[in-house]
């Protein structure tokens, strides 16, 4: 027998130990059951489709909107046909107010180390992870359901996690002596996960989530995921009441030309929130410059509430280590969410063959979540929202490639952009919830230029008359650059801002003003509301010439750029003892307004970048020095101001003062203004 | 599944170490010594050459005082002792006195240069391979000298004598899996003891170097020597006296194991009768099946007034997944079942337990067997074979856990919890090159990976005799496309009577 050249050993640190499996064990893995206690069940099924396209996401903002269980048979007639696909299905029934728990994982094996055979690169150890889906459900039946309001049907919450390794992903790895781009296939981890506040007192099955697919969430093709349940108390129990409408929240995002946008908001005819998300479903398409980027689904109920041990924190979807371990018990308003994450690997270290020695992890995708905190009698409720995105813009080159020199480290470039807030709400109302302009870099290669993105709200279902609730104000903040001469003039009109913005449009048009940040919030005057966009730059600080002559980078840095909009509750500002937003004051069913606190303060921040990030001659003049000259850097200026809220109507000057040069901005404009206005 | 094993390469043509170590201190003769310096040799001469600086004429004189001591110690060795262990040990105990002796100057260059001009010889034709072994070999032995007497002679009878893990395992009175985790943990601590030497290396690498460099193959030790070392040893051994066998005697020292033994299998036995085991094997592994009816608290002969059966159901999801969208609960499980039953049965995928219990009580049932899988792979670069170094054995089956309850004369609530763990193959592939993938064939490799449901729940109002349907559960085929087993629905009912 030949004697093999390559051994390759398993590390299986994620296989089940035999003290964690049971099986085979002395002991039992299943605990006994001890006093069950009430063991009256429930009947729950739970099930994910997938479906292509945008069709079926958007014949859900007709009016009227096609009924759940419509929906639900429909999706499965297609996935009979092989039009839509099934993702997961589950049929079990829990005992009445016990969590249960089921799961069906998988090990998922892929290489995690690779060493250098010559041109080959061979793994040197394998992992496995565990993939598949998991549910946790805890649910009461009937008169003994634990929850405020009317207690019929069943109640309670549902957590269902779908976790998939099912593609591979090319990781860019240049070879300095191939005259073509290597490549190495790391696995792609995709979590997609739904948190539902749930209420139902029928045996229909309920949408209670619509989502992008992890997979899709980089590519131009569009899938979206489905998710079901019903929840039943078996025949034998006496029939429901009826119970409150359940809601059905939609939230859209579109992205389109920033001047658009402005023109679009800043026209009085477009007050109307309703009209303005009409407008722009009408003109928006899959490749035009006006286009939805997201849209997203939850079902909520009033009146929810839980009493739980949570982690100490709050949990963002996002975090690479989320927050753990057990918190203080208490009783919190029940939300709902919906996360799709895909797991991001990229190298951050080579050895001097280029060869990848070590991999980052980042959490990419989108969050939902939105959380009733007041049901009033009258059929409005507010809820906070909460919208996050994690995205990548592009694997950057470096150095970038110039027809001369060849490219062979690769650094990506994350986004993020998030928004919070809380809005009163009706069955049939839209609200726009925010807008802001992007950081340039964020719009991606097939834009044109310039973006902003405009996020609504919109219910469903047909509101009752005058019952729409009144559409909250819009709070805008803005950052002008101008010249000196543009500057003084403001100056002088400073106490009128009519006058001020007259100005302001003339230097504008006359083109010596620029309108560098804008961002705009659109929800109640009560606790905390802030809309954000950010880019993570990363750029090399230190190079060298190989001994082939090739540029290559040896470390990095980032730098973060962008705006934000914060609307700051006051705590110690007086009024009523407790917050709405308290995670432990009970639903509150009164008139709404009792608790609510007003906004003192207003905070805009925006990071901006002073020089433009190194160029390839920059980089080889850095490596020609050896580094004498210091390692490359790129300052970048905060902008922030904290301030008082604007008046109710119209605006004011926060600042006039001079600033740096910009890079892309005329040197004669090298004075900010910042400005906040309330329409 | 079978179990994956490799011939070791040196392997004698009759009896393992152990077997002829004890044959040779029973009953000392030149037949028997000389299988013994065939099997010992190339890990001898291999050694004593590292560490005469590559002499082969002093790595000779070296390797014939081993044996010829070997020769004469051995019967007076103790039982446990294992050949290898001892041999590579004097051999650098004489290696270094040779030198010591002999003052001889060797540099570190003419010592890489040999060894790189011997390397050359082979077939090895990798340079960074080369090049790690040539900074761990002259300080290898040293550090093997270092380990644990347990981890050395199982990396020495792995690596330096072809043996694989059964074999080893028998040799060191311990299980082939322990023998395994035992070669893991002294490699990891022979790592450490050459970075404590300023060598560096991965595991996965030094497992390399050993298996390749580390003892030579029958072709590298110069045939001359192999033709007459053995000889040459025996008469330098007799030359002092004649050679006694061992005075201790065997049947004593084997008497306390083997009553021990006869002990442990009459328990076993009974425990076996207990519990039902070897029922049902159906021809495959043996299966332990334990089942635990109900608690303590019942008057002796006290009979189960419950009788569970639970069904498991593994269909393909193109099958039964259409079916389960659109089937009403409760009305619609009886005739679920007598629909799925037979086409899982065709196709092997049902699954069935009996179990009586006590209601009010938990019934446990548990069927498991032992699944061997490949662990590790060795890699023929040129011909893209493919061979098994390393298995592990892992327990999959079945836990089942019920609970009935009587609600009425003729309906029953069960809680119930189900673990269930098995075996399934995956494919692993990547890009062995760096160049564009499709301008190079994936490699692919199959493993074995785990899967596992775990599911609880509560149904009442089962009618006695009627299957009811506890849960279903869809399998996502996963992973890598076109590759992966199709996707599944395993199904859960249970059928509960009470027995008049």
């Amino acid at each position: 027998m030949k004697i093999p050249l390559i051994l390759f050993c398993f590390l299986s640190l994620a296989r089940w130990s035999p003290a964690e499996s049971g099986v085979g064990q002395k002991g039992w893995l299943i605990p006994p059951f001890g006093n069950s206690g009430d063991t009256a069940e429930i009947r729950v099924r739970t099930t994910i489709f997938k479906v292509k396209g945008r069709e079926i996401p958007m014949s859900l903002l007709e009016q009227p909107a096609p009924q759940d269980e419509a929906l639900f048979l429909r999706l499965a007639a297609m996935a009979a046909n092989g039009q839509a696909e099934l993702a997961a299905d589950q049929h079990f029934s829990t005992p009445h107010g016990r969590e249960l728990r089921m799961e069906a994982m998988k090990e998922f094996p892929y290489p995690t180390e690779y060493e250098r055979r010559g041109t080959e690169m061979l793994p040197a150890s394998v992992e496995f992870r565990l993939v598949g889906t998991s549910l946790v459900a805890e649910l009461y039946a009937g008169d003994r359901s634990g929850t405020s309001g009317p207690s019929t049907g069943t109640a309670g919450r549902l957590i269902l996690e779908n976790i998939r390794g099912d593609q591979q992903r090319r990781v860019p790895v240049s070879l300095p002596d191939s005259p073509v781009d290597g490549v190495l296939l790391s696995p792609r981890f995709f979590t997609e996960k739904t948190t539902t506040a749930w209420r139902s007192g029928d045996t229909a099955h309920h949408l209670v989530s619509m989502f992008r697919a992890a997979e899709t969430l980089h590519s131009p093709e569009e899938a979206h995921c489905f998710v079901f349940a019903n929840a039943s108390v078996p025949s034998t129990e006496k029939p429901v009441a009826g119970l409150p409408s359940d809601w059905r929240l939609h939230a859209l995002t579109f992205r389109l030309p920033r001047d658009e946008g402005r023109a679009l908001l800043d026209n009085p005819q477009n007050r109307n929130d309703a009209g303005l998300l009409a407008s722009l479903l009408a003109s928006s398409t899959a490749d035009g410059n006006t286009r939805m980027h997201n849209h997203a689904i939850l079902r909520i109920n009033a009146g929810q509430r839980l009493t739980t041990r949570e982690p100490a924190g709050e949990r963002n979807p996002f975090d690479q280590h989320p927050a753990s371990g057990t918190g203080e018990e208490r009783t919190v308003p029940l939300g709902s969410q919906a996360e799709s994450i895909e797991e991001y690997a990229y190298a951050t270290e080579s050895d001097l063959d280029f060869t990848p020695q070590s991999f980052e992890y980042r959490n990419l995708g989108r969050s939902f979540t939105a959380t009733v905190l007041e049901a009033s009698k009258s059929g409005t409720a507010v809820v906070e929202i909460r919208l996050q995105e994690n995205s990548l813009v592009e694997n950057k080159l470096w150095p970038e490639p110039d027809g001369i020199s060849r490219s062979f480290v690769t650094r990506p470039q994350f986004v993020e952009t998030a928004f919070e807030g809380t809005v009163r709400i009706a069955p049939g109302s839209v609200v726009c919830l925010g807008a802001a302009t992007l950081p340039e870099e964020m719009t991606g290669l097939d834009s044109s230029g310039a973006e902003m993105e405009i996020t609504f709200l919109k219910v469903t279902g047909s509101p009752a008359p005058g019952m729409e609730p009144t559409p909250p104000p819009r709070t805008e903040y803005e950052v002008f650059t101008l010249t000196a001469e543009d500057a003084a003039a403001l100056r002088q009109v400073r106490g009128d801002f009519s006058k001020v913005e007259v100005l302001l449009a003339d230097a504008l048009e006359a083109g010596t003003a620029h309108s560098m940040e804008w961002a705009m919030l659109g929800t109640e005057e009560t606790g905390k509301a802030f809309i954000k966009a950010r880019m993570e730059h990363c750029f090399p600080t230190s190079v060298e010439w190989t001994q082939r002559g090739w540029l290559r980078p040896l470390s990095f840095d980032f730098r973060f750029c962008g705006p934000s909009l914060t609307i700051l509750p006051d705590g110690a500002a007086g009024g009523p003892a407790t917050s709405p937003r308290s995670p432990l004051n009970p639903v509150d069913t009164s008139q709404p307004g009792e608790t609510q606190k007003p906004v003192t303060g207003v905070e805009f921040r925006h990071d901006v970048l002073l020089r433009m990030l190194p160029d390839t001659a920059a980089l080889t003049a850095a490596a020609d020095s050896g580094g004498k000259g210091g390692p490359l850097n790129v300052p970048v200026a905060t902008i922030v101001n904290r301030a008082p809220p604007p008046p109710a109507v119209g605006g004011r000057i926060v600042s006039i003062s001079e600033f740096h040069a910009l890079p892309g901005i005329p040197e004669e404009q090298c004075w900010l203004v910042q400005v906040i206005r309330r329409r | 599944m079978s179990t994956f094993s490799i011939a070791p390469s040196h392997a004698p043509a009759n009896g393992g170490e152990t077997t002829l170590l004890r044959r040779y201190q029973s009953a000392p003769c030149g037949d028997t010594f000389r299988q013994l310096v065939v099997r010992h040799l190339p890990m001898v001469w291999a050694t004593a050459r590292r560490l005469v600086n590559g002499d082969a004429a002093l790595a000779e004189d070296v390797a014939q005082m081993v044996f010829a001591d070997f020769a004469r110690k051995a019967p007076q060795l103790p039982p446990d002792t294992a050949a290898v262990g001892w041999l590579h040990r004097h051999t650098c105990f004489t290696a270094r006195k040779v030198v010591r002796t002999e003052v001889r100057r060797r540099s570190r260059e003419r010592h890489a240069a040999q060894i790189q001009q011997d390397e050359a010889m082979t077939d090895h034709s990798d340079p960074f391979l080369q090049t790690a072994w040539l900074e761990a070999a002259p300080l290898l032995d040293a550090a093997l000298d270092s380990l644990p007497k347990t981890e050395r002679e199982a990396i020495l009878m792995r690596f330096f004598s072809g043996e694989d893990h059964p074999v080893i395992g028998s040799a060191l009175g311990i299980s082939g899996e322990a023998a395994r985790k035992r070669i893991t943990r002294g490699l990891e601590k022979l790592r450490h003891a050459l970075r404590r030497r300023g060598v560096l290396l991965t595991a996965a690498l030094l497992s390399q170097i050993l298996l390749h460099h580390a003892s030579a193959a029958p072709g590298g030790v110069p045939s001359g020597v192999m033709a007459t070392l053995p000889g040459a040893a025996w008469r330098q051994a007799i030359a002092s006296g004649p050679i006694r066998a061992a005075r201790v005697s065997r049947s004593r020292a084997y008497v306390v194991p083997a009553a021990a033994a006869l002990i442990t299998a009459a328990g076993c036995w009974w425990w076996a009768i207990k519990y039902g085991w070897f029922s049902d094997a159906g021809g495959r592994a043996p299966m332990v099946s334990v089942v635990d009816s109900g608690g303590p608290g019942h008057p002796p002969g006290a009979r189960p007034n419950v009788h569970v059966v639970c069904t498991i159901l593994n269909l393909p999801a193109k099958t039964a997944a259409a079916r389960l969208l659109t089937f009403q609960p409760e009305s619609g499980d009886a005739a679920l079942f007598a629909e799925f039953r037979p086409l899982a049965e065709a196709q092997g995928g049902l699954q069935e337990f009996e179990l009586d219990t006590f209601a009010g009580e938990a019934g446990r049932v548990r069927e498991i067997h032992g699944h061997d899988y490949a662990e590790s792979w060795a890699w023929d670069r040129e011909t893209g074979q493919r061979s098994h170094i390393g298995t592990a054995t892992k327990d999959v089956g079945t836990e089942l856990q019920v609970e009935p309850s009587i609600q009425s004369s003729d309906s029953i609530q069960l809680v119930w919890r189900i673990y269930h763990h098995y075996a399934a193959p995956s494919v692993l592939k990547w890009p062995l090159s760096m160049i564009e993938a499709e301008r190079h064939p994936e490699r692919v490799m199959e493993a074995d990976t785990f899967h596992t449901l775990r599911a609880e729940g509560c149904l009442g109002n089962i009618r006695a005799g009627e299957p009811r349907l506890l849960m279903s559960q869809y399998l996502d085929a996963g992973t890598l496309p076109g590759t992966e087993p199709e996707p599944r629905v395993v199904l859960l009912f249970a059928t509960v009577t009470i027995p008049q």
